[in-house]
């Protein structure tokens, strides 16, 4: 809010000035300063004493033009206005023969205005033109002094001659006019030596010279005084060379006076008096005027001081806040502060001047325009200001600009070698050579029939534009080699093959960096492979010894605890101890047992026999192996299978474990009394068997954690068993190919195992998994050999 | 006669206990405790049973029971704490006739070393007195003409079906029989599907002839494909 009202002030001190501007020019005296307004009255001023120097000036044209065209009171018509020469003859020229001529040429004076008009549409072509020297002009005693001399000198057209003849009279009628038809303020005398040499008086007043000196403001010149006698200041400059001006032989005449006089009582109404009577006014005007502009000045550089200072900032303590002109680049914010600088003035040409010129007379239209244009200017340049001020704030002048974007980009280029920058450029030059070579292999071709050096130079720079391009290619194409060498030495690192290095020799520049990152990568990958791979197997390894370990000690516990147990202990106590310490060491057993086993399949340490195996007899085999233990629990196995055998690749044995677990957990977990189902069925190209049961106790943990080692249904691990079932029979379902998949839903908990179906066509050998099979009969091998 | 069984075993406390029990069975026992023991006493004394660990200091049992089989034929059984599978043939196929992972059950390795026990001395015994109607495999005996079944001797209690079952596997010793093929066979019918009747018949077999029925010597299970009489 605080910005907008200080910018609203701005605008308003902007306009007083241009207000205060506008009435200094339009409506007071110009061209004199300010100082006149100190006089107290209007005939002290300078405008007052220009006035009366023009006056002078024109009175002085008046009495040689009288001189020139008059005789007692009317046109001479016989006298003579130029002297001149026709064809080398000397002809002088009457003022009669002037208008005659004139009138001819299609040139006559308007009778009221006294202006002249031509009608001439041929010019200087009129028929019956023809060119004459002019040696003297009655009307225009100087001529000769303004004309150069030379040969040519004063040589005109008869037209032309008596056109200026037209035109002095068109003067001399309105100076008389001036002067002697209608009354005013401003008299003059002069006693001045005419065209023939005789002495004359002439004045527009009857008034004598004693009698005018009183009347106010005067200039007297005299010639026999080496002084101007005037009361006016600044002294008119017009009535300083009278002498000169009236008569070429002045220098040998003395006695000319002349004496021009204002009354400044101004009785009669002209424009003397009208200033006389403005001069109040005007100097009130000027002082306000300007007031206005000093505080419309003051008042704008105030205001554009606190908007520079405050703004971007919406307050004082808050963050800058920026408009979204600001973001742009600099150099196109300017860009487009022109543009609206350009469309303003435009607008202001087609709209504000057009009232202007509507309101204002012809003579100001000019000021006008130049105001207009200069606000249009202003407000533009003011925002961009304060944009730049905005942008200052932010330190951001420079930093958003084009310039410093492509300074940037090339520092970046050449500190980072950075790729695309780089292509950019090279790219650029590869153009640009290739254009200015093509551009010379034209211009050549164009000019062949020039000389053979031309076409020397056509063959050379032939030469030279197809070596570069095949240069060029022949880079591009070794880099999409080694692209292409680099991209297959990545996929072989994806599939995991880490053995092949690429060779760095090979390659050049950023690839050569490249190939080696490469290798570096695969090497360290291959590392931390083969560093995991050893760690799996030391795992593996540590697992197996431990176990191996324990078993020893293990079966002395168990056969000791067993022995104990024989001996004929009538102590009860001794008896609950020695049959805790009996089932521990047979859980510890199975612990061992399955730790190992779990190790061995989730190290993948198994040896496989793959064979084709019927998942129903399968199932039917373990169903019956499990009869007893369901029996005690009194649950009851509903098995539902095909008639027909359900193939499937597997190893009899391994799978069996994993049903055997599934069958245990079933057993184990069950609640009494109730049924577990197990199913067999094909779903498309999968064998599945499921077995369903409900559990005796609340499952509330998820499938994926109940396949993971050591978690077991029930969390107090009351019951025997290692935790470790359900992770053997997923690690053993995988490796075989297979996989088991735990769903729980409530208290029902369903394990399904899922192979594929067996493929007839082929008659693959038990050699699914060939290598580790392999590796594994080698071993086996060799331990028979020894 | 009191037989002499020779304990070979670095842990003293397993030969002892093994000891204690193999003297309760009436046994007399050697007892060494590495391999160089073992084939001293086998020079002094008459032995009809080794048992002997594999994992001990000096000289394995690998390579003692290849030295002794150099030698001897009396029977060998392996115990060690190595259950891999691969062990297990290698201690077999060396020349040891039997094979018992540790933590074992004590009372299986003394129904292991009498059934041992018993084949040793009646294969020298029953060599010449074989009819048409008596089947052999291994320790296991079946005389179709009187419906008896011996295991290393002893006899065995069969029901009719599975009698015919196990007579049916001995006949065709080392043939893969699937479940339905046994049924059609025994009960003659056509088999029906998913139906375990053979497979708990079959089960009850094993845990009247095999010592450990979960690793049967002579009713063995292939998995998902049936069942069979390992030929020996």
């Amino acid at each position: 809010m605080k910005r907008s009202l200080i910018i609203i002030i701005h605008m308003l001190a902007v306009l007083l000035a241009l207000a205060g501007l506008s009435i200094l020019y339009i409506s007071s005296p110009r061209g004199y300063g300010i100082s006149w307004t100190s006089q107290e009255s209007y005939e002290e001023t300078p405008q007052f004493s220009e006035k009366i120097n023009q006056d002078i000036g024109r009175a002085k044209q008046y009495i040689y033009l009288r001189d020139a065209f008059e005789e007692d009171g009317d046109l001479f018509m016989d006298g003579s206005v130029a002297d001149m020469e026709v064809e080398g003859t000397y002809t002088p020229l009457t003022l009669r023969e002037a208008i005659q001529t004139a009138q001819r040429f299609g040139c006559y004076l308007d009778p009221k205005t006294h202006e002249l008009n031509i009608n001439s549409v041929d010019g200087e072509n009129t028929p019956g033109n023809y060119e004459v020297k002019i040696t003297y002009k009655y009307y225009d005693p100087h001529y000769f002094e303004n004309v150069p001399q030379g040969p040519g000198a004063g040589v005109t057209s008869i037209r032309e001659l008596c056109f200026d003849v037209m035109r002095s009279l068109s003067n001399y009628y309105k100076l008389k006019e001036y002067f002697t038809e209608t009354l005013g303020n401003f008299y003059f005398y002069a006693h001045y030596m005419n065209g023939e040499g005789d002495y004359e008086d002439f004045s527009n007043t009857e008034k004598t010279i004693e009698e005018l000196l009183t009347l106010g403001k005067y200039v007297y010149v005299r010639g026999d005084s080496q002084y101007t006698t005037t009361n006016i200041e600044p002294v008119p400059e017009n009535a300083l060379s009278i002498e000169t001006e009236f008569n070429p032989n002045a220098d040998v005449d003395d006695e000319y006076i002349f004496l021009a006089v204002v009354d400044t009582s101004f009785p009669y109404n002209d424009s003397y008096r009208k200033a006389a009577r403005n001069f109040e006014g005007d100097v009130r005007n000027t002082y306000l005027a300007v007031g206005m502009v000093t505080i419309g000045v003051l008042m704008a550089l105030v205001s554009l001081v606190m908007i520079l200072r405050f703004d971007g900032y919406r307050d004082r303590e808050q963050a800058l806040s920026l408009r979204p002109a600001d973001r742009l680049p600099y150099e196109i914010y300017l860009l487009l502060c022109f543009c609206a600088v350009l469309m303003g003035c435009f607008l202001m040409s087609e709209t504000g001047l057009r009232i202007a010129q509507i309101m204002a007379p012809e003579s100001q239209w000019n000021y006008w325009r130049k105001l207009l244009y200069a606000v249009v200017i202003y407000g533009v340049a003011v925002y961009a200001l304060l944009g730049t001020i905005r942008r200052a704030h932010r330190e951001s002048v420079f930093k958003n600009t084009l310039v410093y974007g492509l300074i940037t980009d090339l520092n970046d280029y050449v500190t980072h070698k950075n790729i695309a920058g780089g292509l950019f450029i090279s790219f650029g030059l590869f153009v640009g050579a290739n254009l200015v070579l093509a551009t010379a292999l034209i211009w050549l071709y164009l000019h062949r029939e020039s000389g053979t050096a031309c076409l020397i130079a056509f063959a050379a720079l032939l030469v030279l534009l197809a070596g570069m391009d095949l240069a060029v290619f022949r880079k591009l194409y070794i880099a999409a080699r080694q692209q292409e060498s680099i991209d297959g030495a990545l996929s072989r690192i994806s599939e995991g093959n880490t053995e092949l290095l690429v060779d760095e020799s090979a390659f050049t520049g950023r690839r050569k960096e490249i190939a080696a990152r490469l290798n570096h990568i695969s090497t360290g990958l291959r590392e931390a492979l083969s560093e995991q791979v050893k760690s799996e197997r030391l795992k593996a390894d540590l697992i197996t010894n431990v176990s191996h370990d324990i078993r020893t000690p293990l079966t002395s516990i168990i056969n000791y605890v067993d022995l104990l147990k024989r001996e004929d202990i009538r102590d009860p106590k001794i008896r609950e101890y020695i049959n805790v310490l009996d089932k521990k060491s047979a859980r510890l057993k199975n612990l061992t047992e399955d730790l190992l086993e779990a190790s061995k399949a989730s190290s993948g340490n198994i040896k496989l026999e793959m064979q084709k195996i019927d998942l129903v007899e399968l199932g039917l085999q373990a169903g019956a192996e499990f009869e007893d233990k369901f029996a005690k629990k009194d649950l009851e196995l509903c098995m539902n299978a095909p008639e027909h055998p359900v193939y499937i690749l597997a190893d009899g044995r391994h799978l069996w474990r994993v049903l055997e677990n599934l069958y245990n957990n079933a057993a184990k977990y069950s609640m009494e009394h109730t049924r577990i189902y197990a199913d067999i069925f094909e779903q498309e190209d999968k064998a599945v068997f499921t077995i369903k049961n409900i559990s005796a106790t609340k499952l509330n943990i998820s499938p994926d954690e109940l396949t993971e080692r050591f978690v077991r249904g029930d969390v107090s691990r009351t019951t025997d068993g290692s935790g470790l079932g359900l992770s053997i029979a997923k690690s053993l379902a995988k490796l075989q190919g297979g996989e088991l998949v735990i769903e729980i839903d409530g208290d029902l908990y369903k394990a399904n195992v899922i192979f594929p179906l067996w493929q007839e066509p082929e008659q693959p050998e038990k050699t699914e998994k060939p290598e580790e099979q392999k590796e594994e009969q080698h071993e086996n091998q060799t331990h028979q050999g020894s | 006669m009191q037989q002499t069984i020779l304990i070979c075993d670095d842990e003293k406390e397993i030969v002892e206990a093994i000891s204690i029990y193999l003297e309760g069975e009436g046994f007399r026992v050697l007892k060494a405790y590495d391999g160089f023991e073992a084939l001293k006493l086998m020079e002094s004394q008459q032995v009809d049973l080794i048992i002997m660990d594999v994992m001990m200091p000096g000289l394995d049992g690998i390579h003692t029971t290849l030295k002794i089989r150099e030698t001897s034929s009396v029977p060998i059984i392996i115990l060690s704490a190595k259950s891999e599978d691969t062990d297990k043939i290698l201690g077999l196929n060396i020349g040891a006739d039997d094979y018992i992972s540790k933590p074992f059950n004590p009372l299986e390795l003394v129904a292991r070393v009498k059934s041992q026990l018993r084949r040793y001395t009646q294969l020298g015994n029953m060599s010449g007195s074989q009819s048409q109607a008596v089947f052999k495999c291994g320790g296991l005996t079946i005389n179709d003409d009187n419906k008896e079944v011996f295991v290393d001797g002893e006899p065995i209690k069969l029901t009719p079906i599975e009698y015919n079952i196990l007579l049916l596997l001995v006949k065709n010793a080392g043939k893969v029989f699937s479940i339905d093929e046994i049924y059609e066979q025994i009960w003659n019918e056509e088999a029906i599907g998913a139906d375990n009747t053979v497979a708990v018949h079959i089960r009850h077999i094993r845990e009247k002839i095999e010592i450990n029925p979960r690793e049967p010597r002579y009713l063995k299970v292939v998995w998902g494909v049936g069942y069979k009489i390992e030929k020996q």
